[in-house]
């Protein structure tokens, strides 16, 4: 298989990102696992009582996120249009 | 010419004290003079302008120039502890701001620009309704122009529709005054209660540039499409004006709390849905704001120091991002997420303010943002733990709107990477280079020093937010909600980023009225059919006349027959009603 | 011998003010067509000076003082009276001084209107007008004031057939004006002659006296209605303005100057004198007819015109629809029927006569400059493309203007909307203050128009070359654009001078 300048550079591009991808995501679990731990260790206060349940930031934060992302799915199937309904958006060039 | 502007200069300094020039008119006076200057000149001059102004910072609180005019006392420049961290922060941003367009050759956008800056310091300083009005309806009219400097079709278009909505803030601030005078006696700015009609005409007033939901579709439709100087400039001064101004007159109105709630909540569908990067920064104003207007709601002081805190900072992220992805809309030309990506090489530094905003957007602590709200929520539960059920409602809005905020991880994810970029982009002017650094290290400082901070800050009341507690809640709120996006992004289930119109609240004013009023008007029309043929024909012909008169404006009674018939029906009117009353 | 002069011009002024330019009117009119602008600054001039003089001394008396001149000598109330108390002298003022303003421009404007031979028969009909307008507000007797009225109807129809020499539509227009204005003036003089039936006077003030010991019976209210009517008509009070829109979109652009600052504001004057004089005495007539019939038509004049003006393309025709609404807002304040009410409405008499006096000789300048073409109308909005840029002198007084018609702050035009407002709100109206601000804010959409396309047009059209610029067009309208800066600064003077003008009529009727 030949490949062009081009193409290389594209693959090694596509390598490089998925390169940083994968060190953001260990970054990221180790930040879970530090968390998690502390959470057992730690005793932690909030400002009301239900904060104070064990795990109870960390499942809100997972689930309040993938709430407002169901959500989105669901307004976007009423909300959306196509992009010339205004049409004086896409008038001028892409900015 | 040089000359010229600094004998003015000279003229200014002689004739008006320093102490008693209102703060911001020398940005004003200044942006007057602005377009005569040479192109090196204008942002030392813009600078010069600023610091000139910011000397104001100094003088101590009080009432300081009244001008007695038409049987009122205006109170154009007051100070106190609540409108110096808004002065201060205006001036700050306003001088990174002209930084930042150090590049820009548009006398318009930047003497618009200063004279906008200039006329809201000036708004937070004045001291009664009136001048409020006047310097409200300046910024109204000096952001609209800066808007216009964009030059586009689509810019003309938002910024008429920009226009009318900011004037007709302005038109109700005015009522509201006109009102609050007849009721009170008096037009001091103070605290205003919703039990009468002034009250509501303010609020209303307040609410349209403070982006309250149904009446944000400005904000949405116009920032976007402002040039990328022009749109950082935008972002400082109009919300936070208004956000000055709700503190000041509403603080502990319950209503605000809910108002704050929604506008926190329903902007992260915009967010997380949204393809155009700017309109994403629009709708993640609105929903910072949404933070600031719930504090301001609650009214401690804990909670008010809280709003003005997130208002101040939020000032240098929310610019921090404009500028960040104004730079990435002047080197690519597109702000859609859906073709961009990778710029990470290309342009590392603005990659890396983008993250450190979005960073602060998302409160992560040794930022200035973490500090601010969590004032906010510590407020939120202070009242909660005396007050009743209703602050644990907007307790828990605010938390999902803390959590879901991380769905903004997607600016820099999308933009910088994501995607690989074969893009040659040029270079980055310095200025706008140094302009991001700055900021961004502002927002670290806040966070790190927030003894900075609460010197500024109008109430003596804060928490401090760095116990292991608080922090590890908050980065467990953080971490998760990361974790849920890249969870949903791998599984293919989170919404792609296509090219659509997402209907906001400038809906009702750009489509139904012009378009669909019409046609409901002529189906409610074929109803009367139906029922009686002599009403609906009556009808028809009177729309058709209205439609006529309409395209033929001289038409009306011009020739003598149907006018003497007006003139003698008139003469009719007058008789009977002479006739009913008196004999 | 110079203090003689002036003795004698002072104690004469009330017939002098008058006499002059109608003597010169007559003199202007057989002399060849040269002297004709000489002949009519002359005589505005001497009439201006004398209203000055006239208003300086009225100013120095206490409010109710009158000033009764008794023409030919004949004591009233069987002789003609022309009575000068503080509100006429500040109507003669504002017309006076305001008809000077419009003869300096004139010969400008008439340039390319009118052809030059025909220049003294112009100035006659327009020193006619004049003086037929002045007349208007001094005369003191019912009869008379049907005699001024024809005079100023007949000169202004003249004056609006003009236009003929750009657009036939003028002389359609003319004949309209001509046959609606008579049937005003004959509903008028019908109504007079009511009242001369029931109380054998004609004097106003006799009227005032004698109409209440007869005030039960039926022919006075009708004589009321009919003396009502036909001056509104002259009035361009809604809804029977529809003569005003076309009259002064074709007349020449100099006659649209004259006509649109003074004679509806005589006609004004003339209405409210009517009701707080003549039928002052009768108890609640006046403000019966006034809160029911005159607001709501006010208010029905201010969003109507505001609104035809959005639609409008001419911009001539334009700014006589926004004309009709600022009537409006006058009949408003007199409506309101309270002190500060007619004190708002005579305050906007004033503004009034100076924003629309300075937009017309502005507009006129910036179409000046449109060498030549008449089709499509030189009016036409689309015309002015990029005239802010290259007429900045000119366009520059012309947008200080618009802003005092909209009611920037810093302007006259918001110390009027400002008492208005307020007028209004402390009678208890909060509603139709809001109305108030609503046609405010509507009117801007037009006068935004106006901006747009004078500076913001699209670039092809901005060619660049400046234009000239005629020192007297732009002389008179910088003359009206600082003044209209000035007195929205420091109101006091026009305050002041209102304020007395209402109380003047609040106490005589």
């Amino acid at each position: 298989m030949r490949l062009n300048a081009d193409e290389v550079k594209y693959k090694m591009e596509v390598l490089a990102l998925r390169r940083y991808g994968r060190l953001f995501l260990v970054c990221l679990a180790a930040l879970l696992v530090v968390l998690l731990v502390i959470e057992v260790l730690a005793v932690r206060h909030g400002e009301f009582a239900f904060e104070d349940l064990p795990f109870f930031p960390a499942a809100f934060g997972f689930g309040g996120f993938v709430l407002m992302v169901a959500l989105g799915w669901g307004c976007r199937r009423y909300l959306a249009r196509s992009a010339r309904y205004y049409s004086d958006e896409e008038r001028d060039d892409d900015a | 010419m040089l000359d010229f502007a600094l004998m003015l200069w000279g003229f200014f300094l002689g004739v008006l004290p320093l102490g008693g020039m209102p703060p911001g008119l020398a940005m004003i006076l200044g942006a007057a003079v602005l377009p005569f200057l040479s192109l090196a000149m204008r942002p030392i001059w813009m600078l010069l302008m600023i610091a000139l102004s910011a000397t104001t910072l100094l003088v101590p609180a009080g009432e300081h120039v009244l001008w007695s005019v038409l049987g009122f006392e205006l109170s154009l420049y007051y100070a106190d502890a609540l409108s110096l961290p808004f002065s201060l922060v205006f001036h700050i941003a306003a001088a990174l701001a002209v930084i930042y367009s150090w590049h820009v050759r548009s006398r318009l956008e930047l003497a618009a620009g200063l004279a906008y800056a200039g006329a809201a310091i000036a708004a937070v300083h004045a001291g009664d309704l009136l001048s409020l009005f006047i310097w409200w309806e300046i910024t109204a009219i000096t952001s609209v122009f800066v808007l216009l400097a964009a030059g586009t079709y689509a810019a003309r278009q938002a910024s008429m529709r920009y226009l009318v909505v900011q004037v007709a803030s302005g038109v109700l601030l005015l009522g509201g005054a006109g009102l609050f005078y007849v009721e009170n006696g008096h037009i001091v700015f103070t605290s205003i209660t919703l039990d009468s009609g002034a009250g509501w005409f303010i609020l209303l007033a307040f609410g349209i540039k403070a982006a309250f939901p149904l009446l944000n579709g400005w904000l949405q439709d116009a920032y976007p499409k402002a040039t990328p100087s022009g749109a950082v400039i935008l972002s400082i001064f109009t919300t936070k004006l208004a956000i000055y101004a709700l503190a000041r007159g509403f603080a502990g109105a319950e209503i605000l709390i809910w108002i704050g709630g929604v506008m926190a909540v329903v902007p992260l569908v915009f967010i997380l849905l949204e393809n155009d990067l700017r309109r994403v920064l629009a709708f993640s104003l609105n929903n910072q704001l949404g933070f600031m207007v719930v504090a301001i709601g609650v009214g401690t002081p804990l909670a008010l120091n809280g709003a003005v805190a997130l208002a101040f900072v939020h000032i240098l992220y929310k610019a921090l991002l404009f500028m960040a992805v104004g730079n990435v809309v002047y080197h690519t030309g597109t702000a859609k997420l859906s073709e961009l990506g990778g710029l990470y090489r290309q342009l590392p530094m603005t990659m890396l303010c983008c993250v450190i905003g979005v960073l602060a957007m998302m409160a992560t602590p040794l930022l200035g943002s973490f500090v601010a709200k969590t004032q906010i929520m510590t407020a939120l539960g202070d009242g909660g733990g005396s007050g009743g059920g209703e602050f644990v409602v907007a307790y828990l809005m605010l938390l999902l709107a803390s959590a879901a905020i991380h769905g903004s991880i997607k600016i820099p994810y999308f933009t910088f990477f994501a995607r690989p970029n074969q893009r040659n982009l040029g270079k980055t002017p310095v200025g706008v280079g140094i302009a991001m650094g700055i900021t961004a290290v502002l927002c670290v400082i806040l966070g790190v020093f927030p003894q900075i901070f609460y010197a500024i800050l109008p109430y003596a009341k804060v928490k401090n937010p760095y116990d292991l507690s608080h922090v590890t809640g908050h980065l467990q709120l953080l971490a998760f909600a990361l974790l849920a996006f890249v969870v949903l992004l791998r599984l293919g289930l989170y919404p792609p980023h296509l090219r659509e119109t997402l209907l906001n609240s400038d809906w009702f004013y750009r489509r139904l009225a012009p378009q669909y009023i019409k046609p409901q008007m002529a189906q409610i029309l074929a109803l009367g059919k139906a029922s009686d043929q002599r009403l609906d024909t009556a009808l028809a012909r009177i729309i058709a006349g209205a439609r006529w008169i309409a395209d033929h404006p001289v038409a009306g009674p011009v020739i003598p027959g149907p006018a003497a018939l007006v003139q003698v029906l008139v003469l009719l009117l007058i008789i009977a009603i002479l006739y009913v009353n008196l004999l | 011998m110079i203090s003689f002069a002036s003795e004698y011009a002072l104690e004469h002024a009330p017939a002098l003010i008058i006499v002059v330019p109608l003597l010169l009117a007559v003199v202007a009119a057989l002399c060849p067509a040269r002297m004709g602008y000489m002949l009519a600054l002359v005589a505005s001039a001497i009439s201006a000076l004398l209203a000055c003089l006239q208003m300086q001394v009225m100013a120095g008396l206490p409010t109710d003082y009158r000033v009764s001149y008794h023409l030919g000598g004949w004591t009233p109330p069987w002789g003609i009276e022309f009575a000068v108390d503080s509100t006429a002298a500040l109507v003669v003022l504002v017309i006076a001084v305001m008809g000077f303003i419009a003869t300096i421009s004139s010969k400008q404007l008439f340039l390319r209107e009118v052809d030059g031979s025909n220049y003294n028969r112009v100035y006659g009909a327009w020193l006619l007008a004049f003086a037929g307008l002045l007349g208007l507000v001094m005369t003191a007797d019912a009869f008379n004031l049907f005699v001024f009225f024809e005079i100023s109807s007949l000169a202004s129809v003249t004056l609006v057939a003009m236009g003929s020499g750009v657009d036939k539509r003028a002389l359609v227009a003319a004949f309209n004006y001509l046959l609606i204005g008579a049937i005003g003036a004959i509903f008028y003089v019908i109504g007079a002659g009511f009242c001369y039936a029931m109380t054998g006077t004609l004097n106003m003030l006799d009227l005032g006296v004698r109409l209440p010991q007869v005030a039960s019976q039926v022919p006075v209210y009708i004589g009321f209605g009919f003396m009502v009517t036909g001056v509104m008509v002259k009035a361009a009070v809604f809804p029977m303005h529809f003569w005003l829109a076309p009259s002064y979109g074709y007349a020449p652009m100099a006659v649209t100057v004259l006509l649109a600052s003074v004679a509806t504001k005589a006609a004004l004057y003339v209405l409210i004198r009517i009701f707080m004089t003549i039928f002052g005495g009768i108890d609640v007539l006046p403000q019966l007819i006034l809160q029911w019939a005159l607001i709501p038509l006010a208010l029905m004049a201010m969003l109507l015109g505001t609104i035809l003006a959005i639609y409008e393309r001419d911009v001539k025709v334009m700014l006589a629809q926004s004309s009709v609404a600022q009537i409006g807002y006058i009949v408003l304040g007199f409506g309101v029927g309270t002190l500060a009410g007619l004190q708002a409405g005579f305050i906007h008499i004033v503004n009034h006569a100076m924003i629309k006096g300075g937009m017309f000789i502005g507009l006129g300048g910036l179409v000046l400059a449109m060498a030549g073409q008449t089709r499509p109308s030189p009016t036409r909005i689309d015309r002015l493309a990029g005239l802010g840029w290259r007429m900045p002198i000119t366009a520059s007084a012309f947008l200080i203007c618009g802003l005092s018609l909209i009611g920037v702050p810093l302007t006259a035009g918001f110390i009027s909307k400002f008492y208005l407002v307020s007028a209004v709100i402390s009678a208890g109206y909060w509603q139709i203050a809001a109305l108030v601000l609503l046609s405010s804010a509507l009117s801007v959409i037009y006068l935004w128009r106006l901006v747009e396309v004078m500076w913001f047009a699209p670039p092809e059209k901005n060619k660049g070359a400046r234009l000239p610029e005629s020192p007297l067009i732009y002389l008179p309208l910088w003359a009206l654009a600082l003044a209209n800066l000035w007195f929205g600064i420091d109101a006091g003077l026009v305050v002041d001078l209102s304020y007395r003008a209402a109380a003047a009529l609040m106490g005589a009727g």
